[in-house]
């Protein structure tokens, strides 16, 4: 039982957790509409769309890359997707080809990095102007009215108070820890992220990895457009943009991932997107000014930013507490 | 006649005829609406809040690293100058200097979230741009601080010499372009830039301060971008805190087209300055073709893209010289020894 405890006091999810119920009590006794059955599905949609993004980035910072052009991905795809839907395709298909789109993207953000050279924040934010700027071509900066109504319930179902895009986002959080954390390609994942030199040594094709994961960032922001679009019923080319990647960037980095790569999980990352979510959510409910939303948004990315910081700090000193007793005993036995 | 040769070998050559080119493209596209004197003005006022940003872009860069804080900061510095001025009655002339001193003092908060906290300088600018946003907003609201009737600001955005050809920011522009130049090619100061940019290990085993440099690049970097600013609101008579938008990627592409190499150490001046030049003739050209805005955006990613792979083959090409000439002299060095 002692254990237990010392096992669960010394685990930083546990804080995580501890932080985000902190939270909802401040904001709680401040406004008690904070707790409201409306409020808290806004939450837990407003963690969705967010939650989709953020997947895909977290792993991606694990293998130690880093995509800056996933909202924009994500609604250039969408937008194609929902001209698709319009057409008369049916949504299950139209829903995997835009998928493909968002992973072709990915693959381009992979050759720009790899065969050009090109160093992957500075590359894949030129490429979001790309996108984005296609996007309000081919719209002519109109938003797109989903007409094909089958596809609504595909983010609009709700069980109770939670809507199913909610369940998606834990689904794919389970299933994606369960990759990193017990499978072969995970433990390549992190390796890649840790140290790429050594990993290319232990014979693990660093190149490849990325590839995968930026597709598979490009991919879920896809995903993460169509959801937003089935439960808007429309997409408009400023959806999705900057904002939503850094927030997605923060959520992850708040929840423990390392932005060097290599370090973090999935648990953390989804406790990092429930506290930024149910942050945001507060300070609106709480009446603040509408621009405050926007200063907030890099207070928060700093604060991710020096919580990451921290965490390095208390890793490289824990990895010196655990290097000194050998090196100890190591020159006893000299 | 061997001068002659080394300008028509050199890369600044390839630059002058790329600007021959596009002009001559455009000029025959927009069937001569390109070389209207308004249309020169036009390319002139785009060049002008360029070349402030750009070249605090350029010096980042030679040291290796780059603030993606400019627009905002600029912007920031803009409302800052229009919120004295119109809401609290500051004169102009003292406002502005406020202004500019805000903005330095932005570009240090950069620096020691750089420096102190070691914060990727990348992550650290992209926060602190929305911050700035925000605050612009803030204090700006979102439809703006409309500016009249302020003597300083009315001289700078408005005064024009030769018959209304060159407007008096335009001749502040060259002044600093040639200053700033000066500096890097000619003075001690330059040459550290270079150097900490080139091998940042290397500078400090020498003797010199990387991080005390970094503090100077990010205020300088946030004096100019406030400058382009005020430049901005003076001439458009609107603060916004979203003015300058995202003029900080126009300033890397014009740096990174113009030969500033992306991971710092090499390049100058005067490419730097034929880049803006460039994207300055580039974005006036397009919408003068009549593309709108969008397309302007799509193209300058392209652009951005094209300059950094460029850049990129350059290095890989240069690191295999380096390669292949340590490689020989280890060869005649064996030689010698046998």
């Amino acid at each position: 039982m002692n254990r237990l405890i010392r096992k669960v006091t010394t685990n930083r999810n546990f804080y995580l957790f501890l932080f985000v119920v902190l939270i909802v009590v401040i904001f709680y006794s401040i406004e008690p509409l904070y707790l409201s059955s409306d409020n808290i599905r806004n939450i837990l949609y407003s963690v969705s769309i967010t939650g989709v993004l953020m997947v895909g980035m977290a792993t991606l910072l694990l293998s130690g890359n880093m995509d800056l052009s996933a909202g924009a991905v994500g609604c250039f795809a969408t937008i194609l997707g929902c001209m698709m839907l319009n057409a008369g395709v049916p949504w299950v298909i139209a829903l995997i080809l835009t998928i493909g789109i968002g992973v072709l993207c990915g693959l381009w953000n992979a050759f720009m990095t790899y065969k050009l050279g090109i160093m992957p924040f500075i590359g894949t934010l030129g490429i979001s102007y790309v996108w984005s700027g296609i996007g309000a071509i081919i719209t002519k900066q109109a938003s797109v009215t989903l007409t094909n109504e089958s596809f609504f319930m595909f983010g609009t179902i709700k069980f109770g108070i939670v809507p199913i895009a909610f369940l998606y986002v834990v689904l794919l959080c389970i299933i994606y820890g369960v990759i990193m954390n017990y499978t072969r390609f995970g433990r390549r994942v992190y390796m890649c992220g840790g140290n790429r030199v050594a990993a290319r040594l232990a014979g693990i094709k660093c190149e490849k990895i990325g590839t995968i994961m930026m597709c598979n960032c490009s991919g879920l922001a896809a995903l993460a457009g169509m959801l937003m679009a089935s439960r808007m019923h429309l997409i408009h080319y400023q959806n999705l943009q900057d904002s939503s990647t850094m927030g997605a960037l923060t959520a992850a980095l708040l929840g423990g991932v390392a932005f060097e790569g290599g370090n973090g999980g999935m648990l953390g990352a989804f406790l990092g997107l429930m506290l930024l979510n149910c942050f945001k959510n507060g300070i609106d409910i709480i009446g603040a000014n509408e621009y405050v939303q926007v200063l907030l948004n890099g207070v928060l990315l700093m604060a991710a930013m020096a919580v990451d910081f921290f965490n390095n700090l208390s890793r490289q000193k824990k990895l010196k507490e655990k290097k000194s007793p050998d090196s100890v005993s190591n020159r006893a036995t000299c | 006649m061997k001068k002659k040769s080394a300008f028509f070998s050199s890369k600044y050559f390839s630059l002058v005829l790329i600007i021959v080119i596009l002009m001559a493209i455009f000029t025959i596209w927009s069937k001569g609406q390109m070389i209207t004197p308004l249309n020169i003005r036009n390319i002139l006022n785009n060049l002008v809040l360029l070349s402030f940003i750009g070249c605090g872009a350029c010096y980042l860069m030679l040291y290796g690293e780059m603030d993606i804080s400019a627009g905002a900061l600029g912007s920031f510095a803009g409302c800052v100058c229009a919120y004295l001025a119109m809401n609290n009655g500051v004169p102009s002339g003292i406002a502005t200097i406020i202004a500019l001193i805000v903005g330095s003092l932005c570009g240090l908060v950069n620096a020691l979230f750089i420096n102190v906290l070691k914060f990727p300088p990348f992550i650290a600018t992209m926060g602190m741009s929305y911050v700035l946003q925000g605050a612009g907003y803030l204090i700006a609201t979102g439809t703006g601080i409309n500016i009249r009737k302020l003597a300083f600001l009315n001289f700078i955005g408005d005064t024009k010499f030769f018959d209304g050809l060159v407007p008096v920011s335009v001749i502040i522009s060259i002044l600093f372009l040639v200053i700033y130049g000066i500096i890097l090619s000619k003075t001690e100061f330059g040459r550290t830039i270079y150097l900490c940019g080139g091998n940042r290990r290397a500078a400090r085993l020498c003797g010199l301060n990387p991080k005390k440099l970094s503090y100077i690049l990010y205020i300088n970097s946030g004096f100019l971008a406030s400058v382009s600013g005020i430049i901005y609101v003076s001439r458009v008579k609107t603060a916004l805190p979203t003015a300058l938008g995202s003029y900080q990627f126009t300033g890397i592409t014009a740096a990174v087209l113009g030969g500033v190499a992306f991971g710092g150490g090499s390049g100058n001046m005067v490419g730097c300055a034929l880049g803006m030049l460039i994207l300055a003739i580039f974005n006036t050209g397009v919408s003068t073709v009549g593309f709108n805005a969008n397309y302007t955006k799509v193209f300058n990613g392209v652009l951005l893209i094209i300059g950094l792979a460029l850049d990129a083959i350059t290095a890989r090409r240069n690191a295999r010289k380096v390669v292949a000439q340590s490689l020989a002299t280890a060869e005649k060095d064996r030689e010698l020894v046998v």
